[in-house]
């Protein structure tokens, strides 16, 4: 299963990734360093389940959630939004634009896992 | 701890360290010019405070996590515009990343115990003193759709706020572009855009036509006119979504937010100032034509003659404007002039207070850059041989913590920058022992203002055991030159075990100055005003001489002469001078004497090209009305040099 991380800090997205592609899991994460290469990775793969960071330049993640979920053929991708936990508006933005979930940094691993776990459940129910 | 969070963290340190060095160079880009930072470099600031909090805080450094946490609340509230931009903030910004640096080095799972306390105390009260956040009716007047209303983060809705109070019209654009190029397309219509307005929001959408496209619609907040974005973007659908209110006469309800100020690259404005200076000359010529024509017409002679003053004094208020547009205060070379200091202060030991006053005063942009070097070089020689360790300091009953302050202020034509210390001072006996045994003095008296005066002079630093036992003296020949060549003078004063003050006296821009034009035998010099304190006439016979010094009577009080005629050996042997400028040399009063003085002017100072470059005691050069280059004197470097030669000969 594919899953895209969406984030412009590589020290964020390369422990996210790290994080995600476990050991026997069957998990593979493509990284994107802004909206743009989100755009632009998009046709080439079938994505399982996207994670993005909200603050970004050019792009922002509230903008590629609206994208995909205005999109045929990206819309039944499931969303989950990273935020912290001062960017409350911009969370709840998120959800009304149709993310699935969000996660709020700091997280631990187990909460990633968990809630990853749920998103890809989401995404196997659409099929 | 799984393999992963262990590689993570040793990876922490490197990535970590990354992020500060952006972060510091965006912030020296704030420095720069902090009036009219981008709102771009701010939020990306905060982005890389952002990052920088959640590596920290999922890796367990949590120190670095609570004050990058602090520090994304500050700038936040910046980014909101509740916070304004003061120089006190960008101080605190640099601390904050100076302490970063020191945890990052120093970090170990476990963290030594380095205290982030007192930072933390000062970030909460900006945080504080916080303004509650602007009102968001504004909003309401954006024909937004909902699905683009909520896609916008917090922070692009306050740029579009602050667009909409700084009275600017609100469009969308819409632009469709193939997937294959579509980020180098979109890019540069973004940068065009961004040319003339600030692109707020950039929302990606579905190919309307069906294919295999991407459309984007971008929301874009300017001044300029729908035809005008038109012709930047070429094939675009253009809504006007709010449109430029009609402005209000002064004093409209927002108070004008909107900051005038454009950048301008310093060589252009050098360049318009040179052109004003030749214009200058040009009108010259035209007062002569005036005169020629008013003998063959005298009504035209005249009219042309009233055109010419009108040009004139236009000229001189263009030359005003244009010098004041190279101003820019010194509050930006202080702080970080200070941070250098304190860095110093921590790797030495010592405790160290500063202090900065007149952050405000405006000097040339040309003199602050060159500047730097020689304040930092001062305030470097305060922290590393002024200042005691705090044994030291408390051993002598002084506050443990050495004080370092830094002033700047305008005092007539000049701006005044002084650097003092409450340091060990400077031992002028040893200074004395030292000039005996290099052979520069010889027994006798020698007044404490020559001893200071050596100080200043090249070769003097190298004597080792000055520098240990006065405690100063290193470089300070580098210094003085490099202030000379901004035109200024600089001058101790120092009090043993009580500290040091360093007084750097400059002209307030290098581009025009006053002069008093002099004659010495047939030649002409140009004597900056600011120079001179009185003009005296010279009676025949009040000269007198005793030895091979001459003195004159100014003022009840017996000053030494300095013959220009001998210094610049137009014709020597004839010191028939009739005029003498009193001009001050630390307290002491010389005078000038000089043949004639033929009246005063203000000139624009032209550098005087290689051959006399470096040579003491010229200026510049400047051009008089008829066309004829004269020599700008320099007279405090003339004077010190008469001051160690007399030295030499005492």
């Amino acid at each position: 299963m594919k899953i895209l991380v969406v984030e412009d800090s590589s020290a964020m997205r390369s422990y996210l990734a790290s994080l995600i592609e476990e050991k026997g899991n069957l998990l593979e994460v493509i990284e994107a360093s802004s909206g743009f290469d989100a755009l632009k990775a998009l046709p080439h793969h079938k994505f399982d389940a996207i994670l993005t960071d909200i603050n970004m330049p050019d792009i922002n993640g509230l903008e590629l959630v609206s994208f995909l979920k205005s999109h045929p053929l990206y819309r039944s991708i499931p969303v989950m939004v990273i935020s912290t936990e001062n960017t409350e508006e911009d969370r709840n933005r998120a959800v009304a634009l149709g993310a699935e979930d969000y996660l709020i940094k700091p997280f631990t691993v187990e909460e990633l896992q968990d809630k990853l776990q749920r998103l890809l459940r989401v995404s196997s129910d659409h099929e | 701890m799984n393999d992963d969070l262990a590689r993570s963290r040793s990876d922490f340190t490197s990535e970590a360290g990354e992020l500060i060095d952006s972060l510091a160079l965006d912030l020296s880009e704030i420095e720069r010019n902090p009036k009219s930072v981008a709102p771009s470099v701010i939020n990306k600031i905060f982005r890389e405070a952002h990052s920088l909090k959640g590596l920290a805080g999922m890796l367990g450094f949590e120190k670095i996590a609570a004050l990058a946490h602090l520090l994304e609340d500050v700038l936040d509230g910046l980014r909101m515009g509740r916070i304004a931009l003061t120089s006190d903030l960008i101080e605190l910004l640099g601390d904050v990343l100076e302490k970063f640096r020191m945890l990052v080095a120093g970090v170990e799972p476990g963290e030594r115990a380095t205290d982030t306390e007192p930072l933390a105390v000062r970030i909460r009260q900006f945080v504080k003193s916080a303004a509650s956040s602007l009102g968001s009716d504004l909003l309401s007047e954006v024909a937004l759709d909902d699905q683009t209303r909520r896609s916008l983060t917090e922070y692009e809705e306050h740029r579009l706020l602050e667009n909409l109070q700084q009275q600017r019209a609100v469009f969308s654009v819409r632009v469709n572009f193939d997937f294959s190029d579509f980020d180098e397309r979109l890019k540069a219509v973004t940068v065009a855009l961004n040319g003339v307005g600030e692109v707020v929001s950039t929302l990606p959408g579905v190919d309307p036509s069906g294919g295999s496209g991407i459309s984007f619609r971008l929301l874009f907040a300017s001044e300029v006119a729908e035809q005008e974005i038109r012709t930047l973007v070429g094939d675009a659908s253009i809504e006007v979504l709010r449109a430029k209110p009609v402005l209000t006469p002064a004093g409209d309800v927002f108070g004008g937010a909107a900051s005038p100020a454009v950048r301008v690259d310093i060589d252009l404005v050098d360049h318009l100032i040179s052109l004003i200076g030749e214009l200058v000359i040009e009108r010259r010529r035209l007062e002569e034509l005036s005169r020629e024509l008013s003998q063959r017409d005298r009504r035209a002679g005249l009219e042309l003659s009233r055109v010419t003053r009108n040009i004139d004094r236009r000229l001189a208020e263009l030359q005003i404007s244009m010098v004041s547009v190279r101003m820019v205060p010194m509050g930006q070379l202080f702080s970080r002039a200070l941070r250098g200091g304190r860095k110093l202060a921590r790797e030495l030991g010592k405790q160290l207070e500063v202090t900065i006053e007149g952050g405000q005063t405006v000097l040339d942009k040309r003199m602050v850059d060159q500047l730097s070097d020689p304040i930092f070089h001062l305030i470097r020689n305060s922290v590393d041989h002024g200042i005691e360790s705090p044994q030291d300091r408390t051993g002598k009953g002084k506050n443990p913590e050495g004080l370092v302050a830094l002033r700047a202020f305008h005092s007539g034509n000049s701006v005044v920058v002084e650097i003092s210390d409450d340091g060990r001072g400077i031992d002028l006996e040893a200074v004395r022992d030292t000039a005996r045994e290099m052979g520069w003095i010889q027994g006798g008296d020698v007044s404490r203002h020559a001893l200071l005066e050596l100080l200043f002079r090249p070769g003097f630093s190298t004597a080792s055991r000055v520098t240990d036992v006065s405690g100063r003296g290193v470089g300070l020949d580098v210094v003085r030159k490099n202030i000379e060549e901004l035109r200024g003078t600089i001058k101790l004063e120092t009090t043993l075990g009580e500290g040091t003050t360093f007084r750097i006296v400059l002209p307030v821009t290098l581009a025009t100055m006053s002069v008093l034009i002099v004659r010495v035998g047939s030649e002409r010099f140009a004597v900056p005003l600011s120079s001179i304190r009185e003009i005296s006439r010279v009676q025949p016979g009040s000269v007198r001489t005793s030895g091979n010094r001459d003195t004159l009577r100014i003022r009840e009080e017996e000053v030494p002469v300095l013959h220009l005629g001998s210094l610049v050996s137009a014709s020597p042997g004839t010191f028939g001078g009739k005029y003498a400028l009193l001009v001050m040399d630390g307290e002491h009063g010389v005078a000038v004497v000089v043949d004639e003085v033929e009246g005063q002017q203000e000139i624009l100072i032209k550098s005087v090209g290689e051959r006399l470059r470096g040579v003491r005691g010229v200026a510049g050069a400047t051009e008089l009305s008829e066309g004829e280059i004269v020599v700008v004197l320099d007279i405090e470097s003339l004077l010190s040099q008469f001051a160690s030669e007399s030295v030499e000969t005492a």
